[in-house]
């Protein structure tokens, strides 16, 4: 099995700041949206997905033990969410 | 007989059950396509990463981006795989006896998609450190190029359309 299974520190660093990072990234990717080509939407639609495994692996760390720095980046990155996922969902029907 | 370049399209217009050939000349076009080497848009968070003596632009090849982003950041791929490495990597999936093949259409293009057991497709010594056990293989075939490669964990979050035709 090719999958690591691990929910260390370092686990969970890498997810807040890649989930940070991708969440972020939506809102100029919806300025330039109607500008890209075909094939940019194509790849964007097929990787979301990783974003969201990275993004459902979180939530399961979350419901366990967070130091308080972790669990502050944890909740920026549920009211990022919150605020990106309509225009996301958008992007992903279109 | 069709043509290579309509095969995708007749046969999801159609819905007609792909042959054994049919099928053949989707993997073995997959297996020998390049990878998409257009200027695409490069995320922001991936902006000014260098790797293998480049350094990612606002907009790069696509190759080039999809290579960055499977070894940089999402560490599917081990540190150092070569734009070569991982084209071997894929076009190994797409041989996978036991690997299967969907076809959907797009934003009005066409595409080729193979899942494949990443264990038997991507070396040991070339998986990284968050490898995942699926690998999806995408080509546009009207662009005959390999659009990206990437591990994923679960087949119900992969990012293919609903309406996508297994034929494999």
């Amino acid at each position: 099995m090719a999958q690591v299974v691990r929910s260390t520190a370092a686990e969970i660093e890498f997810l807040l700041s890649t989930l940070l990072d991708e969440w972020q990234d939506v809102t100029e990717l919806a300025d330039q949206w109607p500008t890209l080509d075909t094939a940019e939407k194509e790849d964007f639609q097929l990787e979301w997905t990783l974003t969201e495994e990275r993004f459902e692996r979180m939530r399961g760390i979350a419901s366990l033990d967070l130091t308080a720095t972790q669990r502050a980046r944890y909740c920026e990155l549920l009211k990022l969410v919150a605020q990106n996922r309509p225009v996301l969902e958008s992007l992903l029907r279109v | 007989m069709v043509g290579e370049d309509h095969l995708i399209s007749e046969l999801l217009r159609s819905g007609h059950e792909a042959t054994p050939a049919e099928v053949g000349r989707i993997l073995s076009r997959m297996a020998t396509a390049p990878l998409d080497v257009r200027l695409v848009r490069v995320p922001g968070y991936l902006r000014g990463q260098p790797y293998g003596g480049r350094t990612l632009q606002r907009r790069d090849q696509s190759a080039f981006v999809h290579l960055v982003k499977r070894v940089r950041y999402d560490r599917q791929w081990a540190e150092d795989t070569t734009m070569a490495d991982y084209l071997e990597d894929l076009r190994r999936a797409v041989r996978q006896p036991d690997a299967h093949l969907l076809i959907y259409a797009r934003h009005g293009e066409h595409h080729a998609g193979v899942i494949a057991d990443t264990d038997l497709a991507v070396p040991v010594g070339r998986r990284g450190e968050l490898a995942l056990p699926n690998l999806l293989v995408v080509n546009s075939w009207e662009r005959r190029a390999t659009r990206t490669g990437y591990q994923f964990f679960a087949m119900d979050k992969v990012g293919i359309p609903g309406d996508a035709r297994w034929l494999k």
